[in-house]
């Protein structure tokens, strides 16, 4: 038996029974949805489309109607793909880390971050494929043999490394995911009424019975995945913090990056899985399972991630000064007073000074507040890959290439209709898909609801032998 | 059921600390020139021990852990030793600046003419920074926030024994959350001004992190080892297999998380090939020092990968005692490989003095650490998650 100290919150309310559970969160699969969800669906789906058109004029025109030029070679699309590859991480880290280390309300949220995870992948997956201008060539992206093409790939290189760890990476997550989802499309499916709808849940549940062995393997698959996704997930960012450090570039090559971009991509993962868990409870009626209690453990891990992303660039700044190295000492200067001081201040307000307001309890236990921390966080973080980015590239070693990067619309037109992709997959999920865990929700019933937690509270005193407290 | 320590446990280590003292005073007669690196080394290895057991507290109480409960008496009882380590590196830090010895020597930037020649030095930061008053006063700024921290959380702790209620709860809550924030920049900044500032003109963003990341891994293995010893003593009878499972758990991930950000580190630097960088690296794997560097990433990483990967092997009292007393020792050679190449070159040796003197520091921290532990309860009776401690199961 596993017990629970009262002095820990419940983790579902309402005195739930298991099939209060399984009505709750099947309910928006089953019903119909509001005018709410179809206004905003259209508005996603149109810029999505808006995106996807602009990124065909890019086809057809060529990366010319990008603001790049000959010193800033890479801007806003490095900027996208490693913000949105950053947003991913959340999901993993929730539902493998989060699982290695017991924490039980990972249970409510670890569904749609990891929804949340492959949407993001695959928005970020856009920016290195149309980069290279020649869509048609961009299997060249992987070692295939010489007859395929004409260029082999380098495997000195560490963006072919990020190719390799983001494929790896989005594979197995989606392998994890979907695994987790089939006991729960059974469920959906032994609801089912409507013959055509019943016939695909059955197809997707690959003939989920619910019987011991299948738990028990189901158990063991979890748990491998979990040990699998737990070094994926950080290689995924240090690979993408390789693309920079490896370089002689100055502000890119410092040895700090590889943790400091996985501290940095986790920061803004649970930040993006704020954003839309404090709209989805509300909308889908799931505030009994996403409970304040829940945001407040967000809360805190954004804060504790906003503070080791501050000491590292706090370390940065201090071992640039200390080293006697004339060009880093000048990268940082110029970050923090040049041109682009204003990114660079952006940056520091939204990513180490505004999580700070999570240590008043009020603030993180604050709806409201926490989603507008969550989105000043997600701000922070594109601003934060920008100066990176930008602002190390556009002064070059030889001072008659300095030059400013400044964004077209088509830049900021991709960027926006990559949004639209993400928020449509997303609200298509929220109606198709059971957005939380439903067999491993019912698992901590019996220790973490409320109903289970007032019945038992007496028995946990005598339990021990301790004569304490309130 | 309280702790004795007495009998063979008690001459053993003093026998151990007394080996300590003839291993210094051997040292300083018979190979002096290797006497302060060695003490720098001991007194770092086990202040980073006993300042990893108090980060292993504070953890557990800011993440709200419940499991650690059951043992957390243990790395309570380091804070006994933070104030001798602590101290001696202070000694060594004002002997170094004030004496004009070429023998007893171990930060080179600490030399007066190094301070008014060295082009490096002069052309950046490190005038300020690595400034002998400013030095000193940081080390007292350690001293104050590592023990004062892990000082009152283990008075807490003992208070609530007898006052019971969750008021010292809710305070040592706060305090550790605090004392990781203060930790979170210190550990860095200690971690370059003891270790990295040895190699005056190298720098790495990484450093911080790879040292806090040896020095929780150390904190953790010692946890474990004297919690196993407690056991076999007949004690903690509510500390079972699946705690043991847990700490070892912890000992393998952090294990992986110090080779993740050694080769990092290594890696980036290796890749980039800069003079100012390579430096470190090319004396670490000449032949002089390659077999420690080596042995060291063996020890910490391959060992725990393949030796403490699988579940039996981390329920297992002997298998776990064995494989903490290897990790430990492959952080000893790990930091032996950072503080030697940058102070005696390529006079070291491992002999009598560098084996005496890892003996004698290990037999006064026993000492100290297990005459605290004597005295208290081993059970924090009143603390509120004792019960999903004891009932912990995986």
């Amino acid at each position: 038996m596993n017990i629970e100290s009262p002095i820990r919150e419940p983790l579902i309310l309402g005195n739930k029974s298991y099939h209060q559970i399984t009505e709750d969160i099947v309910k928006p699969i089953e019903g119909r949805a509001n005018k709410m969800w179809y206004l905003v669906f259209t508005i996603s789906a149109m810029t999505a489309l808006w995106g996807l058109g602009l990124i065909f004029y890019t086809f057809g025109t060529g990366i010319g109607v990008w603001g790049l030029n000959k010193t800033v070679g890479w801007a806003w699309d490095i900027t996208n793909f490693v913000w949105w590859i950053g947003i991913g991480h959340a999901g993993t880290l929730i539902s493998a880390v989060l699982l290695l280390f017991r924490q039980k309300w990972r249970m409510a949220i670890n569904r749609s971050a990891e929804a949340m995870t492959i949407f993001a992948v695959i928005c970020a997956a856009t920016f290195p494929g149309i980069h290279v201008g020649r869509v048609w060539v961009v299997y060249w992206f992987f070692p295939l043999p010489n007859e395929f093409g004409s260029l082999w790939v380098n495997f000195n290189s560490p963006l072919l490394w990020d190719l390799f760890a983001i494929s790896t990476y989005f594979s197995v997550s989606l392998g994890f995911w979907y695994i987790g989802l089939i006991p729960d499309f059974a469920t959906v499916r032994d609801r089912q009424i409507i013959p055509f709808m019943r016939k695909i849940y059955r197809t997707v549940s690959f003939g989920w019975s619910g019987n011991v062995k299948q738990w028990q393997r189901f158990e063991e698959v979890s748990l491998v995945l979990a040990g699998l996704s737990t070094p994926l997930v950080l290689s995924v960012h240090t690979i993408v913090s390789m693309d920079f450090a490896t370089s002689v570039v100055p502000g890119w090559h410092t040895t700090i990056f590889p943790p400091y971009f996985v501290a940095g991509a986790i920061f803004s993962g649970f930040a993006m899985v704020s954003t839309l868990l404090l709209v989805m409870r509300k909308v889908l009626n799931l505030e009994e399972y996403i409970t304040i209690n829940h945001m407040e453990s967000m809360n805190k891990i954004i804060m504790l991630t906003g503070s080791i992303v501050g000491v590292a660039y706090i370390t940065e700044l201090v071992i640039a000064w200390y080293s006697g190295v004339q060009y880093e000492h000048y990268a940082f200067l110029n970050r923090a007073t040049g041109p682009y001081w204003w990114a660079y201040w952006s940056m520091m307000s939204c990513n180490v000074i505004s999580p700070q307001l999570f240590w008043i309890k009020k603030i993180r236990r604050s709806l409201m507040w926490s989603f507008f921390l969550s989105i000043i966080v997600n701000i922070g973080m594109w601003f934060e890959r920008f100066v990176i980015i930008v602002t190390s590239l556009h002064r070059d070693y030889l001072p008659s290439s300095w030059t400013m990067f400044y964004p077209t619309w088509v830049d900021v037109g991709i960027f926006i209709g990559t949004l639209g992709i993400f928020f449509t997959l997303f609200l298509l999920f929220s109606r198709s898909f059971p957005v939380i865990a439903i067999a491993e929700t019912k698992s901590i019933l019996k220790q973490s609801g409320d109903g289970w937690k007032k019945k038992t509270e007496s028995d946990y005193e005598k339990m021990g032998n301790t004569e304490h407290h309130h | 059921m309280n702790y004795t320590f007495g009998g063979k446990t008690k001459i053993l280590t003093i026998v151990l600390a007394v080996i300590g003292l003839a291993a210094i005073i051997y040292g300083a007669v018979a190979t002096p020139e290797r006497l302060l690196p060695n003490l720098l080394l001991n007194a770092f290895i086990f202040t980073a021990i006993s300042i990893g057991g108090t980060v292993f507290i504070a953890v557990h109480y800011a993440g709200q852990g419940g499991w650690y409960s059951a043992v957390k008496r243990v790395p309570e009882a380091f804070a006994s030793f933070l104030p001798i380590g602590m101290f001696l590196l202070l000694g060594l830090v004002v002997f170094d600046m004030f004496s004009t010895s070429e023998t007893f020597k171990i930060w080179e930037w600490m030399d007066p003419e190094f301070q008014k020649t060295d082009r490096v030095y002069l052309n950046s930061g490190k005038k300020t920074w690595l400034n002998n008053g400013f030095f000193i006063g940081r080390v007292i700024g350690y001293i104050a926030i590592w023990w004062g921290f892990s000082y009152m959380l283990r008075k807490w702790s003992r208070q609530e024994d007898i006052i019971g209620g969750l008021g010292n709860h809710r305070k040592s809550m706060i305090a550790s959350s605090i004392f990781l924030v203060l930790f979170g920049v210190t550990s860095s900044t200690a971690a370059w001004d003891f270790l990295m500032s040895i190699d005056a003109h190298w720098f790495s963003t990484m450093f911080g992190w790879y040292t806090f990341a040896g020095m929780f891994v150390s904190g953790l293995c010692m946890v474990t080892l004297i919690t196993l010893h407690l056991k076999r003593q007949g004690l903690m009878p509510w500390v079972n297999e699946n705690h043991i499972h847990d700490l070892t758990k912890l000992i393998f991930a952090f294990s992986i998380f110090w080779t993740y950000v050694w080769f990092g580190q290594y890696m980036l630097i290796w890749y980039v090939n800069l003079p100012e960088e390579i430096n470190y690296f090319l004396e670490r794997f000449s032949t002089n020092y390659r077999f420690v560097t080596l042995t060291a990433l063996v020890l910490n990483f391959v060992f725990p990968l393949i030796f403490l990967m699988g579940r039996k092997s981390k329920r297992r009292y002997g298998y776990v005692t064995f494989a903490a007393c290897i990790i430990l020792f492959g952080h000893y050679l790990d930091w032996f490989q950072v503080i030697m190449p940058g102070t005696i070159k390529d006079k070291w040796s491992i002999g009598f003095t560098e084996l005496g003197m890892f003996a004698g520091f290990l037999g006064l921290f026993l000492f100290v650490v297990l005459n605290s532990l004597s005295k208290h309860a081993l059970v924090p009776k009143n603390h509120p998650f004792l019960n999903e401690a004891k009932q912990h199961h995986i």
